[in-house]
């Protein structure tokens, strides 16, 4: 590819004693993910329009602008793990066409692999609103059972599953190669870093924890509002747990890290623990006690973060000297390439964005979100 | 890859690569506007949430609603079969004699009384004639009868879309070679008393009919094969559209759903009583109407159920001064020489009823399926499966996307009908019965005469309506004297009107002359014609509003002149006032009822809603938040008046959305102010029952409710989206 790519040691001229890092690749992985999570986007929506639930086909463009820039996270995830698939495979610089084309495939497979998973949860969202529709509407005199209503419309789910995923591929290769094309031709798929770190980098585990609890205190803090408005408790709740978390997560950034685990430990458990009883049996207390509450988006982005945080927590409590980050650590194990710190960091990010969608009334077209057009039962 | 070897001769090949993608970047935007561009305009889907639906509804046809119409086969003699002009159905009467039996004598006999409303025996006439200072009313008995019907007598080739000869088929299992003419079967009806259009019931103000509608569908005594449409547990619900009823005599779903029969139809050997009290809204004179039409709307089945067949004619006349009597002596002079019968029926010469609708015949072979085959309500058809034993028979599919547009147009249900015209004044009530289409009419003359499309090489969709007139030229005007809410404040000459469906048009043709003035001659020929090209249910490709189409002329009606004949009709300068709109309407605003059509998918395919929910026939529908912030029901107080605005939702449909009870009033159209005349809807200035609705319009109505209390709907009037839930219920209250 270009002379950047091919090693850190003469870079503009520049001579870096040091062994040259492979950075990640920005230039060529952000335009990519975002041409292809708002064109998969598009498709989505339009399916939608053709087969999806009601609930969710008002207003296409601004669905279209929310959903696609709230899974943008999902397709830089998926260009990056392309980008770092074809480092391993064919080394940081892509010296024949062979392995050029063979990148760009992949990178858009990749694309379509986060584009069909959006496709898969959508229709699967629009069936169960479906569904439901279905069990509430009028049954005729006339005709057969909902059953096959529905089994028709899983089967309509299932065609636009297999319809579009065929529609993305065809549209992230087409991308690809023109978002290439605009770039002259480059696509690289490593860079070297111009300055050798001051600091070494923090521990894959640590920046995933800490990555983790930044977004579960946002998704935290975003539903407090609701929370006061709905019960006070529940909103004292949720903003002393958010606060832990972001201290938790500033702490895990520090030197002083290890103290913090703990904590972190128990700032994860405890909120999985209370959504485990909330949505099984009900909590006992509360306005509503006794009744389980709904799952929603918001709450599993949440609990997956926090599921994420216990487990990575759990191991570095246990994991003694050998933790990387820790000193003396980083003679026993190198640290994680800036490609894997950044997969790392940006699959914690996405579910976090994702969660954080959630939390905003309508947005993913919940159930019974259109409450200014229901019908109301005949006096 | 390196920078150095990229260079070609002084361009580098990353230059070229970026002006490559920069210059297909360039040529899409560039296709996107040249030609995408005017296409969404046409539709009403310039925007961006258009450009949406106008994908979606692509992904929709190309992969997901197929939905595959028959071609029907050619008919070889169009413009020979006499147009049916229905003669007035008789009353009954109240004592019978040795050949009928009067309606008194009757096992059960309609009255006022408790229990006499219908065979359930659980319902009352809300306002019996006396309670107005009526007389009692006009009893009529019509039956629900399963008969055939014939659209031509004409032979027939049998055509493909293509229009080639193709092979035909007949009921014992025989294949015929492509080339071999046919005869056409007799298409099986559900029909008011077995004729399709039913009966015609000429009404006064003044003078209440009862009607009984009773039902023998479960009768077959000519053994006919029923097919696969139409009401599956044979039902029927007939509604007087738009009659000024009480619900219980309405035939609407909320009602029946919530009263009466507590179904979605009357069931056979069931019957029910629909006192039309001929009394206008408020009694007030000014609300009076000329011209209704009484069709079936079974819930689920309204569409399959008027396809087959149920359709009535009901012109009313106004006695009151003798102003519009069907006497062109007397009042306005309308054209009409009326005839009084022994029977008790009065016929008017000169005014002749024109019922419009289109269908298509079988051609065996292709595959019917729709929503109602998963459902299994037509087990004995085995469908997915092709019929070839009902070829040249209706075909109808209950396809939701699109709606239903037939090949072949029918006038009061003859393929092509001709008709000899004295040179004279006529009054024509124009009636859309179709499921779907639209049509916009035009009075042209031609030399050479109507050709086969075929024989024009057209081929697939442009072969809808078989013939076309290429030289034809628009050589009269119509005179518009009512639209559906009756007599028009003064009369309008129109060259042209469009015909929604369910809608009526009335107007006044001078056939002694051209509109250059040039007398008419014995033997001339004049050609109602369709301009309006509709190739689906969805809407229209070309209209005179929107980038007409100069070769799609297609003849539907063609007038002979004949002899001279007494005339003593005149076009009056001024008929029936408006009911007045409040002066301050406008501060009604905030607080209207908003209620918006939207397309969304249920169940395996494509479901119309209003306001997101599909119909639900046991409850009141809520508007949409209005601007004082509040979403009321759509209840109204007996008496009382308000401003209702229907949103079309978009997507590329159009919607010609009816609500029931009272006429309206647009007083908005895409917050424009339409009181004082609209020229792409010059009906807004008139009263109306049925709004129409182009891609995204949104019309702010004014509307009464008044005289009566109770369940009543509105809903789109494309039949097949009526019957994929786009209807909801409101209710009057006391």
């Amino acid at each position: 590819m270009t002379e950047k790519t091919m090693s850190g040691s003469s870079v503009d001229g520049h001579s870096i004693a040091a062994p040259a890092r492979q950075a990640v690749p920005w230039l060529t992985v952000l335009p990519l993910a975002a041409v292809m999570a708002y064109a998969d986007g598009f498709w989505m929506v339009s399916l939608r329009g053709a087969v999806g639930a009601i609930e969710r086909t008002q207003e296409p463009f601004a669905s279209w602008l929310r959903e696609s820039t709230a899974t943008l996270p999902v397709f830089v995830l998926a260009v990056l793990a392309a980008v770092t698939l074809a480092m391993r495979w064919f080394g940081p610089a892509l010296s024949r066409p062979r392995k050029f084309i063979a990148t760009g495939l992949l990178i858009a497979a990749a694309g379509t692999l986060a584009g069909m998973a959006q496709l898969a949860v959508n229709s699967a969202w629009d069936y169960a609103l479906q569904h439901r529709l279905m069990g509430a509407m009028h049954h005729a005199a006339t005709g057969s059972s909902v059953s096959d209503l529905d089994q028709a419309s899983l089967t309509v789910q299932l065609v636009s599953i297999a319809y579009g995923s065929g529609i993305l591929l065809v549209t992230n290769v087409v991308l690809t190669g023109w978002v290439v094309a605009m770039r002259g031709g480059r696509m690289d798929i490593s860079r070297a870093q111009r300055r050798p770190a001051r600091t070494a980098p923090i521990g894959l585990s640590r920046l995933l924890v800490a990555v983790a609890l930044f977004g579960s205190a946002a998704i935290h803090g975003a539903v407090i509002p609701g929370h006061l408005d709905h019960w006070a408790p529940a909103g004292a709740f949720f903003l002393v747990l958010a606060l832990a978390e972001l201290i938790l997560g500033l702490r895990m950034l520090g030197r002083h890290h290890r103290g913090a685990l703990p904590a972190v430990a128990a700032a994860s458990a405890v909120p999985l623990a209370l959504w485990l009883w909330s949505r099984t049996a009900g909590l006992p207390f509360g306005p509503e006690a006794g009744v389980p509450e709904l799952v929603g988006l918001a709450d599993i982005a949440a609990c997956i973060l926090e599921l994420a945080t216990l487990v990575v927590a759990i191991v570095l409590l246990r994991g003694g000297n050998a933790l990387p980050g820790r000193k003396g650590a980083t003679a026993a194990r190198p640290p994680a390439s800036a490609h894997l710190r950044s997969i790392t960091a940006l699959a914690a990010i996405a579910v976090g964005v994702l969660g954080m969608a959630g939390t905003v009334p309508g947005w993913f077209g919940e159930a019974g979100s259109a409450s200014d057009i229901s019908h109301s039962a005949h006096p | 890859m390196s920078q150095e070897s990229t260079n070609t001769g002084g361009v580098s090949r990353r230059t070229l690569l970026r002006l490559g993608a920069a210059g297909g970047a360039g040529a899409a935007l560039v296709a996107a506007q040249g030609w995408a561009g005017p296409l969404l305009a046409q539709k009403g889907l310039l925007s961006p949430d258009g450009a949406f639906a106008a994908t979606s509804t692509a992904l929709g046809d190309l992969i997901f609603y197929i939905e595959a119409f028959p071609t029907s086969p050619l008919i070889i003699a169009p413009f020979t079969d006499k147009l049916t002009i229905p003669k007035a159905l008789a009353p009954v009467p109240k004592v019978g004699d040795s050949f009928v039996k009067g309606y008194s004598e009757w096992n059960e006999p309609p009255g006022p009384g408790q229990g006499q409303q219908s065979s359930f025996k659980n319902e009352q006439h809300q306002i019996w004639p006396n309670k107005v200072g009526y007389p009692d009313p006009l009893v009529y008995k019509i039956d629900l009868l399963l008969r055939q019907h014939a659209f031509t007598t004409s032979q027939v080739l049998p055509i493909d879309a293509n229009g080639r000869p193709t092979v035909s088929f007949d009921d014992k299992g025989k294949t015929y070679p492509a080339g071999t003419k046919r005869t056409l079967p007799q298409s099986t009806i559900y029909g008011f008393n077995g004729t399709f259009p039913g009966p015609m019931i000429n009404a006064e103000y003044g003078r209440p009919a009862l009607v009984r509608f009773e039902n023998h569908l479960d009768e077959n005594p000519l053994n006919l094969d029923r097919q696969d449409f139409g009401s599956p547990d044979w039902s029927f619900l007939t509604h007087l559209h738009n009659g000024h009823t009480a619900p219980e005599s309405d035939g609407n779903p909320h009602y029946s759903m919530t009263s009466g029969p507590k179904y979605e139809g009357y069931l056979p050997k069931t019957f029910c009583d629909n006192l039309y009290l001929n009394w206008p809204a408020g009694g007030d004179d000014r609300e009076k109407q000329s011209f209704f039409w009484f069709h079936d709307h079974r819930m689920d089945h309204t569409g399959s159920n008027v396809y087959k067949g149920m359709v009535g004619l009901y012109p009313i006349y106004d006695p009151k001064n003798g102003m519009d009597m069907g006497d062109e002596r007397k009042g306005l002079r309308l054209p009409g020489v009326r005839k009084d019968n022994p029977d008790g029926s009065f016929d008017v010469d000169y005014d002749v009823p024109l019922a419009f609708y289109d269908c298509r015949l079988d051609d065996g072979v292709t595959t019917h399926k729709d929503i109602h085959d998963v459902q299994g309500e037509f087990p004995a058809a085995k469908n997915p499966a092709k019929h070839p034993e009902w070829w040249g028979k209706t075909f109808y599919k209950h396809f939701p996307s699109h709606g239903f547009v037939g090949d072949i147009f029918t006038v009061n249900g003859t393929a092509s009908p001709v008709m000899e015209v004295k040179r004279r004044k006529y009054r024509f009530r124009f009636l859309d019965a179709s499921i779907a289409r639209i049509y916009e009419f035009k009075l042209m003359s031609s030399t050479k005469g109507p050709k086969s499309a075929v024989s024009l090489g057209y081929k697939g969709d442009e072969l809808e309506g078989q013939y076309r007139i290429p030289d034809a030229q628009q050589c009269m005007e119509f005179t518009q004297i009512a639209s559906d809410g009756g007599l028009l404040p003064f009369p309008v000459k129109r060259s042209s009107f469009e015909l929604w469906p369910a809608k009526r048009r009335e107007v006044v043709i001078d056939f002694s002359r051209y509109q250059d003035g040039t007398p008419t001659t014995k033997g001339d020929v004049i050609y109602l014609t369709n301009v309006m090209k509709m190739p689906n249910g969805r809407m229209w490709s070309n209209s005179s509003r929107f980038t007409p189409d100069p070769n799609y002329k297609v003849p539907v009606l063609k007038f002979v002149i004949g002899d001279d004949a007494p005339d003593d009709s005149v076009i009056p300068t001024k008929m029936r006032d408006l009911p007045p709109l409040p002066s301050n309407w406008q501060t009604m605003l905030d607080n209207r009822l908003i209620f918006e059509v939207e397309r969304g998918a249920a169940g395996g395919e494509t479901e119309w809603l209003i306001n997101g929910k599909e119909f639900e026939p046991h409850t009141v529908a809520t508007s949409k938040k209005n601007r004082a912030g509040r979403s009321p029901l759509a209840q109204q107080k007996k008496g009382s008046f308000n401003l209702w605005e229907i949103r079309n939702g978009g997507g590329g449909w159009v919607h010609p959305f009816h609500l029931h009870m009272e006429e309206h009033r647009t007083v908005m159209r895409n917050n424009k102010d339409v009181t004082k005349g609209n020229p792409s809807h010059p009906d807004d200035v008139s009263r109306e029952d049925l709004v129409a609705l182009d891609p995204g319009e949104s019309v702010i109505i004014y509307r009464g409710f008044r005289d009566f209390v109770g369940p009543y709907v509105a809903h789109c009037h494309n039949l097949a989206h009526e019957d994929h839930a786009m209807m909801f219920g409101w209710e009057i209250t006391p």
